[in-house]
């Protein structure tokens, strides 16, 4: 509805609103003053005028947006004149279902978040904006970025800046917080900040925006912001090309080229991650990494014996109750896991038995917080009467690294050698100046902002620009080298693989002595020699690392052949995961990992249970081709299924007629020959490529025009007739139709641009193909 | 707007508080489970003022517990759609136990948001006003949201009036 103002007689007319802008209730539109003083009358169109001695104020009576001015400032207006337009409000931004601009109930007139559906600001979700805000939101949001020339780094919490544990431990390590989420009787929780975080986020702060990404429940990435004093704010909605994300795990971003997979931080023993995703089970890892507590509470309580007790009753009550603890503890590890496991649920009810034995226990920890051990007697009492779980005095011990104690303030001080946010500070820095750089560079011709999922890769292959590296010892001989980790990884590094020792080698990565490569290298002085270990080194800190730290010394020597889990590259974790995904998710649902939101979206493999089995039966090569079609990317439209079948049903028709399968001589051996055993069914008969096989035999050629789809016919005398599908088969390279996943992008390399046409094979024909082929195959063994 | 008005709750007591201090402890939970609640229909119970009548008991069968019927008076807030209030900047601008939302578009455009001062702020083009947390505002409620047992508002500054109280 547009509701228009007309005004009864000459007045000078002054704009309080501007085209274009938002108009609230109540709002002053206009006012305006009689030019000279005629006999005038109030009038009220549409609107209340207000009655002033000689100014009046118009003011909207609904919300909307001002869609035309008729007049200009101090525009002199005739009786009769229209001055401005207004439509009514679209409710571009909704809260709690009421539009935040005219106060509309969107309950009452059903118009549910038409318009409204992004939410907008992460810690609210209640709130939400329009796309068309949404944008005009990101767009003054990626301006704002490239003024102040900042970045956006989304964080994740557990196990990269922070470590978090359920389990009990001493209340009184340094810089570890303890706080309870859901209420006095739930359980605590204790995070370690990880070393130097606080310093990462000071030093980044004026580079990045930071965002608090987790899958922990809202409530804990509060209180976890609370201890890292940062804010996090809203989504994307205009790309991601300004995101740096870091995280310890990357398959939760399906592997987005502008992920830096940093080391997982692990402090605390036994415990994972916490808020792993659900689907992506939290497993629990049982590592010697963390910091082992138990040794320390026990040295604790022994030494406090000798301490603390001189008398021997007290003692033996102690002890006594000593076991009381051993008893309830075992009782309150289940809840512990009981919770946790509910805990994605926010449900954090404890069992009825159990309960009295959980608040005890809950207590004491509670207490522990608080405890401050100063006063040595006091103490003792007080443990008595708790009951005494632990620490009284705390105890030096020596951690994987070393450990320090401090014992005026009675905090355990444990020192953690782990440095890696000083490296990654160092990356993000590095990042942040070659973006500015390729974006001043660009600014001068283009208007183009440049994409991070570029320039992050771009970086990582300046790590180890110009070095020559040759393997040795370290990809076993079976695996091609294109295919193996260490490859993937010195290739993101930018580093030149080659195949034997040459003039320009630089490096020989070697996992043993005494290799001939190793051998050969000896004739060039100017090789150096180290364990795969540099090499992960360099991967991780994003930078060429001394190689004298990394010498190849004894032949036993154990070295890591494969990459630790941080080292992978999007890349290379992509073609794993690709790999993976043959075995693992054939029918099964894929968490799909939308790039501009972030979310989770679930996806079904096209592929019916019956391809599963057939894929099965054939030779490993064929499998594998097939594989492809259970990219976790495909994606195929029901529309364009029913096609297909469609298709195939007409093929089948024509075909029933008489028809004689067509076979070749010296056509690669795409399936095994047991489906020789039924000539007399077509299926088998187009299965079979054997070279013994009928081979003269002549197909239907009205099925060619569907070869395509069915990728069976083969001319052999014109191989410009060789169907995509046959190359395929044959694994010869084929053209990439589209397919242009944003991951292609970055890799430069032809090597794994070949790897990543094979394994993603987005191409819609291809998977056709690949599709139809399959359904055919099923439908006539039936 | 601020009421006084009878209002009535039931108390459910344990078995265990049955002695002297008995009516002590019916009153006592009483100002717990009332106080700082919000009702859809009285708003905000701010404070009860006297307690009128404690009625009989009621054990319920089976389990011992004692249903306690309780007459009081208390101060509500119950706000409204078109009221002007004083209110506290903060993520959500905070009136008491309420809190409104205002939109960017119900903030004169004339101030605008500047995320680089700390703390973040709103301010006109000459810094004459600045809003920024914990300022106190006054505002104009355009809507509400009435739940069972929440109210939230939207609020606007678009009006004569509004906007920093200095």
């Amino acid at each position: 509805m547009v509701q228009s103002f007309r005004l009864p007689a000459a007045w000078r007319i002054k704009l309080k609103v501007k085209e274009g802008s938002h108009i609230t209730i109540g709002q002053i539109l206009f006012q305006f003053e009689p030019e000279e003083t005629p006999g005038f009358q109030k009038e009220s169109v549409n609107s209340h005028i207000s009655n002033g001695p000689s100014k009046h104020v118009v003011r909207a009576n609904s919300a909307g947006l001002l869609e035309k001015l008729h007049v200009n400032e101090g525009d002199i207006i005739n009786q009769g004149s229209l001055i401005l337009e207004y439509s009514n409000c679209s409710h571009p931004t909704v809260m709690k279902e009421m539009c935040a601009e005219c106060g509309a109930d969107l309950r009452e007139t059903n118009q549910r978040s038409q318009s409204a559906a992004v939410a907008m600001v992460h810690n609210i979700p209640e709130l939400m904006v329009s796309m068309k805000e949404a944008t005009q939101l990101g767009k003054a949001d990626e301006e704002r970025l490239l003024r102040d020339r900042k970045l956006v780094l989304l964080v994740d919490l557990d196990q990269t800046l922070i470590h978090t544990t359920n389990d009990e431990i001493p209340a009184n390590i340094e810089d570890v917080f303890h706080f309870q989420l859901h209420g006095p009787n739930s359980p605590w929780y204790h995070t370690r900040l990880r070393p130097f975080t606080k310093q990462l986020l000071c030093n980044i702060s004026s580079l990045y925006e930071l965002h608090i990404c987790t899958f922990g429940s809202r409530t804990y990435a509060h209180m976890i912001a609370n201890f890292l004093d940062e804010e996090g704010r809203a989504l994307f909605p205009c790309g991601d090309h300004m995101v740096v994300i870091i995280d310890d795990r990357e398959d939760v971003w399906n592997f987005a080229p502008n992920l830096i997979h940093v080391r997982p931080y692990h402090f605390f023993q036994h415990t994972g991650d916490i808020n792993a995703p659900p689907g992506l089970a939290k497993q629990e890892k049982d590592d010697k990494e963390g910091f082992d507590f138990t040794s320390l509470n026990s040295e604790g309580n022994s030494s406090e014996i000798i301490n603390g007790f001189s008398s021997k009753g007290p003692e033996k009550e102690k002890k006594s109750l000593e076991k009381v603890i051993s008893v309830e503890t075992p009782v309150e590890d289940d809840v512990c896991k009981y919770v946790e496991v509910k805990q994605d649920d926010d449900a954090m009810v404890a069992t009825s038995s159990s309960t009295d034995e959980i608040k005890e226990t809950k207590e004491i920890t509670t207490k522990q917080a608080t405890e401050k051990p100063q006063d040595n007697t006091n103490e003792v009492e007080e443990s008595i009467l708790e009951g005494n779980v632990e620490e009284k005095v705390p105890k030096q011990r020596e951690n994987k690294s070393t450990s320090l104690s401090d014992e005026e303030n009675g905090q355990i001080h444990i020192h953690d050698s782990d440095d890696y946010l000083l490296h990654l500070q160092d990356i993000l820095r590095t990042i942040h100046h070659a973006y500015y750089e390729l974006y001043d560079d660009n600014r001068e011709e283009t208007k183009a902002v440049p994409d991070m999922k570029i320039v992050l890769p771009y970086v990582r292959r300046k790590v180890l620009e110009e070095v020559h590296v040759v393997f040795s010892g370290v990809v076993p001989t079976n695996t091609p080298l294109e295919k193996s980790k260490p490859y993937l990884v010195a290739k993101s590094l930018g580093a030149i693989i080659m195949d034997r020792v040459s003039e320009n080698t630089t490096h020989i990565i070697a996992a043993r002595l005494g290799t001939a490569k190793l051998i050969e290298a000896k004739k060039y002085k100017h090789i150096r020699v180290v364990t795969p270990d540099w090499l992960w080194a360099c991967a991780e800190r994003w930078e060429r690392v001394e190689e004298r730290l990394y010498p190849l010394n004894s032949e036993f020597a154990i070295v890591r052949r494969k990459p630790p889990a941080h080292c992978t590259s999007p890349d290379v974790a992509f073609q794993l995961a690709i790999a993976a995904s043959v075995k693992e998710v054939h029918d099964a649902v894929v968490p799909y990992y939308d790039r501009v939101t972030g979310k989770r979206v679930f996806r079904q493999p096209k592929r019916s249970d019956k391809g599963k089995t057939l894929a099965t039966s054939r030779g490993s090569n064929t499998q594998k081709r097939f594989s492809e079609t259970v990219n976790p990317l495909l994606s195929l439209s029901v529309d364009e299924i029913a096609d297909m079948d469609r298709e195939v049903e007409d093929i089948l028709q024509d075909s029933d007629g008489g028809e004689t399968d067509e076979e070749q001589e010296g056509e690669p051996v795409d399936f095994p020959s047991e489906h020789k055993n039924d000539e007399g069914e077509i299926s088998s008969e187009r299965c079979k490529t054997d070279g013994d096989a009928s081979s003269s035999r002549k197909r239907k050629l009205e099925v060619e025009d569907h070869n395509l789809i069915i990728g069976g016919v083969i001319d052999k005398t014109n191989p410009e007739n060789d169907t995509l599908m046959v190359k395929f088969r044959r694994g010869e390279s084929i053209p990439v139709v589209d397919g242009d996943e944003p991951d292609d992008e970055d890799s430069n390399e032809p090597e794994i641009d070949e790897l990543e046409s094979d394994g993603e094979a987005e191409d819609s024909e291809l998977c056709l193909a690949g599709q139809a082929l399959e359904r055919e195959f099923l439908s006539e063994e039936d | 707007m601020f009421y006084h008005i009878a209002l009535e709750h039931e108390i459910l007591l344990h078995p265990r508080y049955f002695g002297p201090q008995l009516m002590e402890t019916v009153k006592q939970k009483l100002f717990t489970e009332v106080e700082g609640t919000c009702t859809g229909k009285y708003g905000f119970v701010i404070a009860v003022t006297t307690i009128d009548n404690i009625g009989a008991g009621i054990i319920q069968p089976g389990q011992g517990f004692v249903v306690y019927p309780v007459k009081y008076k208390a101060i509500v807030f119950r706000p409204f759609k078109g009221q002007v209030l004083d209110a506290v900047v903060g993520l959500f601008t905070e009136i008491g136990p309420l809190s409104c939302f205002i939109s960017r578009h119900s903030i004169p455009s004339d101030m605008q948001f500047d995320p680089n001062s700390t703390p973040p702020c709103y301010k006109t083009q000459d810094e004459d006003v600045v809003i920024q947390q914990d300022d106190e505002i006054r505002i104009k409620i355009v809507g509400l949201r009435v739940d069972a047992t929440d109210i939230f508002a939207i609020g606007t500054l678009m009006d004569d009036y509004l906007g920093l109280v200095s």
